[in-house]
Parts: structure tokens; C-alpha cells; sequence
């Protein structure tokens, strides 16, 4: 009796929290996406998958959508990739190697807001950093925040320089784990530098990757702060993600009904990838 | 495959942290297709000893030369040397198919060929039920024949084996030394092999090399290093149950243990006081001699040992094991070959009279 006690504080306290900002808003937030409920009046009625449909055909959505496609392809591979880049120099080096991890994790704690606002100085046309350097280089230069073109690579760009240096730390502690021992069999075998990166390394620190992977996309699904503060979803809509659009029609449309849909099918979306990983990831991943 | 000879000379290995050098001014040739075993206790170099001749640790200073030719400085890729590691060394990730086949899938040989090698190399190590597995999912003695098998694949002229047999049974130790053995009379391949072991030493060594502190202590046959060693270090380093060792003074040829004369020497050696050395089966059960008063036997199969003691001294030594002995009875007993050492525990190699 007194076990079960315990057994019901332990599972119970934990669950308050969870059920109260992540079961009910869920339940609610479903629910809502079947009623045409403005954000204001007390009243509404019951639209049953109407909203769903609407999204489903709108062009705002299928337009996001791709967004946040090419947004979290362009952002995850790169961070990652980087990531490693980044941890494989820094290893190597000897003196300041802490300083250099420094450096390189600070974007990482600094809020994404903060961020993004010295980003839109350096992406200012005319006398921004950005376009001071590509002009002394000759090279064209962009609208970068204002070209429909241009404006997703931007926020691309702030993206991945913000999570390159996290990655990289996750990476140097991975490679720190694998012995020397391997590297100097692979040197006895005859391996030269791409065959210890492909058949050593890279098996080796698989499952940094998978975590970094999942957790890069789930953060390029939730990106928002950056698309706020530089271009909010525009130009013409060009950085407009699923997320974005769920703001823009929940707190500036009040169409609460078509923003939960939108959300639903956020969730769905992310479910549907983490469960795409899962599975592929067991042909590459070794644990 | 052309067997190859190694060089080594003044060889020197000091590790930037450490005050003294871990290998000081090591010297030995290796000929071509010779089976050298280096012996010497835990942490005296010998795993470092390899690793340099592998390419896989730097040289501090002195040469090595792979025929004849100074290497000190060639990538171990390029050296073709096979080395089984002493821990193994194996990826996680592989499985033992792909463990034994990654030097020559780098390589790039053919498909067939690297599946012919990896199964008879499999086969000769009985490994042919798990090359599907992991190395996660086998033993410690499995896991240390993929190791040696991925070595034997390669087919390299010069083999390096860092104590491969460790972890093997005892049944299983024996088949495989044999194995081995075989493996070096068909290739011909200059090996050097690491053991703690002195059935392993003796038996497959066409030299030994005993080292300590980073030092050669000597290089022989087994029979050399068994029945000449070159100091007291090594005439109790090799040898189960150990030489027998005691002071004892020595005047005008005639060697006194405790005032007993217990030897006559056929050298003349100066008077003094020197240590003896005496293996356990080369003691003589006599009529008067040292009393030796039994404190306990043990009766290892065909062997006997017999524990005993004479005043303050221990003394071991093996007879028949068809023999018995009461405990606390007196026998007594006198050297028929001894190793005399001097003050530096050099031996001076002597004999005694009608030997
Ligand atoms: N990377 C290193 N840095 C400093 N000292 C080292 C390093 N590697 C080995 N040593 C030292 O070098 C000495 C020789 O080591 P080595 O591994 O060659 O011994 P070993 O003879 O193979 O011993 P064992 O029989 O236990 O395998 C040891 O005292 C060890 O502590
Ligand atoms: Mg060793």
C-alpha cells in the first residue's frame, strides 16, 4: 500500500507540470482546430476538418511548407557538417584550443533575438559588414533582407552560425571517446585519411550525429525568434515557415482555427520525421 | 613474399612527460624469417619496442632499418607490417568478417580473394561460426583471435604479435602455438612476439630477447638464455619454478654455503663472496650435502617440487613425481650445475669439477 504510494508521488508530481503545458494545450489546441473561434468572442460553432481543408489547399500553406522544408535541409546538413569541420581543426591544435571552443560555442549561448538583430546590421545593403566584404571581393551584392531571393539564405546563414559551434562540442567530445588504437590499426592496414574519416571515424561518432540531426531539425521546425526579428515571413512571404504561418494566422489573422490546424500538422510532421530517422537511422548508426 | 631483416641500432623511445627514457640504446638484428620472442616483466618497453618498429610511436632517437634501409621516418602505411595489438583493437562497428577483411578491402583486392583469406584464416582460428558477430558479442579469447586473424590475412613480410595468446585457454594456448609455429615454417615471415609465457618463449623462439627497465639483458637461443644466462636478472627471470639463488663464499675453488662445501669449481675464480645459482633440476639427492628439511611438495603430473628449508635459505627442486617425501622429513641435497654471479650479478659462467 505504501509502495504504491510512493510509486503514485513519484509518477504523479512530475506529471502536473506535463499535463498542464503540454497533454491539456495539446487536447485544447486539437479541439480548437474544429471550431471557427476568433481569439476574441465568447462564441463560436463547430466546423468539424473545414479548417483543415482550407489549409490544405491554401497556397500560404503549400508555400510554407516548402519553406520549412528547404529551411531545415539547409540549416541541419550544413550545422552539422560545419560542425564536424569545426571539431576535427580544433582538435587538432594544440594551443588555444580552449579559447577557440570558446569562441565558437558564445553565438550558441546568445539569445537567438540578440542575435539576429546584429545579424540585420551586418545584412544592411549598403553599408552592412556583409556586403562591405563581398564588394571589396567584387562580388555581387544582395537585398539580402529584402530580395525574396535572398532572404531565406539569410536567415539560413544566421541559423547555422548560431548552432555550428553546439555541434562542434558535442563532435569534440565524441571523437575524444574513440581510442588511438583504431587510427594506428587503420595506419598498420594501409588507411589513408579519407578511409579513416569513412570506416573510422564517421561509424565511430554515428550516434552524435543522429542526436544532432533530430535535434537540428526539431530546432529548424521551431525556428522563429530570427524570422521575427529580421524579416517576419516576408519578403512576399519568402521566409514565411509552418511555424511563422501558425503565428501569423493565430496572433495577427485571429484565426484560431485554421492556426491550430496548422499546428496539428506541425506535430504530425514532426512525428513523421523523427519516425523517418528512426528507421533509417538503423542502417547507418552504430551503437 | 620475401622475408625481411630488421635493424635496430642505439634505438632510444623517452615519452616528452617522462624524466627517463622508457627504450635506451637498444641494438639487434633481426634476420630474415626468424621467429624472435622479447621477453621482460610488465612495462619494461616491449610493447613500446613494436610500436616503433610498426610506425605507430615515434623514435627518439638511433635508427631502424627495415633491409637495409633506415625507416625511422616512413609512415606505417607504407612499412606493410602486420601487428596483432596487445588490446585487440578491433572496431565495434565492424563484425569480424569486416574486421579481418579492412586492411585488404583498403588495399583493394579482389572480393574473392579477401573472402578466401578472411575464411582460411577463420578456419585455422576457429572463428568460422562468428564472422557475423560484432566483437561486442564475443569473448576475450575470441575477440583476440580476430585480432590475430586480421594480422594473418595480410600476409605481410614482417609480423609483429604483442602477447596474442594471452587470453586463450590452456588446450586452446597449445593448439594455437602449434598453429602458429606452422604458420611461420610455411611463410617464412620475420616475426617478433611478445609473451609472458615460458613454454610460449621457449618453444618458438629461435631467439629470445630478455629486456628490463628498456635495457637488452641478453639475446640467445632458448637454450643460451636457459642454461647461460647472462645475470642474475635472467636466470630468474625464465625458469619454472625460478633458479635457486644464494650468497655464498667461495675459497680456493671450493664454494661454502653457510660453511658447508657444497661445490668444487673446474675455473679458478677468485676467492670471495658471490651469489650461486642453481635450477631446481639441478639439485642431487645425496647421501650428506646441504639438509634440506621438507615444508611442503607439490606434485604437478609428471613432476615433482619439493619446498624446503636449509637455515634461513628456501630452496626448491624437482624430481621424479613418482617419488614421496614426508613433510618435515630431511633430505639431503647438492648442485650438479650452477651459475655463479658476481658482485654486479654478472654471470662468470663456470663449471664444476667432472661436469
Ligand atoms: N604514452 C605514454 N606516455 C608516457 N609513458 C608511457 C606511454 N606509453 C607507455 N609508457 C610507459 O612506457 C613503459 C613501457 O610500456 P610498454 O607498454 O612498452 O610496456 P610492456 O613491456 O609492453 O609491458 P606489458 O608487459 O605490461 O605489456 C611503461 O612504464 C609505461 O608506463
Ligand atoms: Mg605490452
Amino acid at each position: 500500500m505504501k509502495k504504491r504510494l510512493t510509486i503514485a508521488l513519484f509518477v504523479g508530481i512530475p506529471l502536473i507540470p506535463l499535463l498542464t503545458f503540454w497533454f491539456i494545450p495539446m487536447i485544447v489546441s486539437v479541439w480548437l482546430s474544429s471550431t471557427d473561434w476568433d481569439y476574441i468572442s465568447p462564441d463560436f460553432s463547430y466546423v468539424m476538418l473545414d479548417n483543415y481543408k482550407q489549409v490544405l489547399t491554401s497556397s500560404d500553406f503549400h508555400q510554407a511548407l516548402w519553406n520549412t522544408v528547404f529551411f531545415g535541409f539547409w540549416t541541419v546538413l550544413p550545422t552539422v557538417a560545419l560542425g564536424l569541420g569545426l571539431a576535427l581543426i580544433v582538435r587538432k591544435q594544440m594551443v588555444g584550443q580552449t579559447f577557440f571552443k570558446g569562441l565558437l560555442f558564445t553565438p550558441w549561448i546568445t539569445p537567438m533575438v540578440a542575435v539576429s538583430i546584429v545579424w540585420s546590421w551586418i545584412y544592411e545593403p549598403t553599408i552592412g559588414l556583409f556586403n562591405q566584404i563581398l564588394g571589396f571581393l567584387h562580388l555581387p551584392q544582395p537585398q539580402w533582407l529584402t530580395d525574396p531571393e535572398y532572404a531565406m539564405w539569410a536567415i539560413i546563414i544566421v541559423t547555422i552560425w548560431k548552432n555550428a559551434g553546439w555541434a562542434m562540442l558535442f563532435y569534440l567530445d565524441a571523437l575524444s571517446k574513440i581510442p588511438d588504437e583504431l587510427y594506428q590499426v587503420g595506419d598498420l592496414e594501409g588507411a589513408n585519411a579519407w578511409h579513416r574519416l569513412r570506416h573510422i571515424t564517421l561509424p565511430l561518432i554515428s550516434p552524435t550525429t543522429l542526436f544532432l540531426v533530430v535535434l537540428s531539425a526539431i530546432d529548424s521546425i521551431q525556428a522563429y525568434d530570427q524570422i521575427q526579428v529580421m524579416t517576419q515571413g516576408g519578403p512576399a512571404g519568402s521566409t514565411r515557415t509552418l511555424l511563422y504561418l501558425y503565428y501569423q494566422l493565430a496572433f495577427e489573422q485571429f484565426n484560431m482555427g485554421e492556426a491550430t490546424a496548422v499546428a496539428t500538422l506541425i506535430v504530425l510532421l514532426t512525428a513523421l520525421l523523427a519516425f523517418i530517422l528512426f528507421f533509417v537511422s538503423k542502417r547507418w548508426v552504430h551503437y | 613474399m620475401n622475408a625481411t631483416k630488421i635493424e635496430i641500432e642505439q634505438l632510444t623511445k623517452q615519452y616528452e612527460n617522462a624524466a627517463t627514457p622508457v627504450i635506451e640504446n637498444l641494438n639487434m638484428t633481426i634476420q630474415e624469417g626468424e621467429f624472435i620472442v622479447i621477453v621482460g616483466p610488465s612495462g619494461c618497453g616491449k610493447s613500446t619496442t613494436m610500436r616503433m618498429i610498426a610506425g605507430i610511436e615515434t623514435i627518439t632517437s638511433g635508427f631502424l632499418k627495415i633491409d637495409g634501409h633506415i625507416v625511422n621516418h616512413l609512415p606505417a602505411k607504407d612499412r606493410d607490417i602486420a601487428m596483432v595489438f596487445q588490446s585487440y583493437a578491433l572496431y565495434p562497428h565492424m563484425t569480424v568478417f569486416d574486421n579481418m577483411a579492412f586492411g585488404l578491402k583498403i588495399r583493394k583486392h579482389k572480393k574473392e580473394v579477401i573472402q578466401n583469406k578472411v575464411h582460411e584464416a577463420a578456419e585455422l582460428l576457429g572463428l568460422m561460426p562468428y564472422l557475423k558477430r560484432k566483437p561486442k558479442d564475443l569473448s576475450g579469447g575470441q575477440r583476440q583471435r580476430v585480432a590475430l586473424g586480421r594480422a594473418i590475412v595480410r600476409n605481410s613480410p614482417i609480423f609483429l604479435m604483442d602477447e596474442p595468446l594471452s587470453n586463450l585457454d590452456a588446450k586452446l594456448r597449445n593448439q594455437m602455438r602449434v598453429e602458429l609455429l606452422n604458420l611461420h615454417r610455411s611463410l617464412k615471415t620475420t616475426t617478433i612476439y611478445v609473451t609472458h609465457d615460458q613454454t610460449e618463449a621457449m618453444t618458438m623462439a629461435d631467439r629470445i630477447i630478455v629486456l628490463k627497465d628498456g635495457q637488452v639483458q641478453q639475446i640467445g637461443t632458448p637454450e643460451e638464455i636457459y642454461r647461460q644466462p647472462a645475470n642474475l636478472f635472467v636466470g630468474t627471470f625464465l625458469g619454472s619454478p625460478q633458479m635457486n639463488t644464494m650468497p655464498i663464499t667461495l675459497k680456493k675453488r671450493t664454494v661454502y654455503l653457510n660453511e658447508i662445501a657444497i661445490a668444487q669449481l673446474a675455473n679458478d675464480i677468485n676467492s670471495g663472496r658471490y651469489q650461486i645459482g642453481v635450477r631446481p633440476e639441478d639439485w642431487l639427492i645425496v647421501e650428506t650435502g646441504i639438509p634440506l628439511t621438507i615444508t611442503h611438495t607439490e606434485l604437478l603430473g609428471a613432476d615433482l617440487h619439493i619446498h624446503g628449508n636449509f637455515e634461513h635459505h628456501t630452496i626448491i627442486l624437482r624430481c621424479d613425481g613418482k617419488s614421496t617425501y614426508t613433510i618435515g622429513g630431511v633430505i639431503h641435497i647438492m648442485p650438479k650445475h650452477l651459475q655463479l654471479f658476481n658482485e654486479q650479478e654478472q654471470n662468470i659462467y663456470v663449471k664444476l669439477l667432472g661436469e
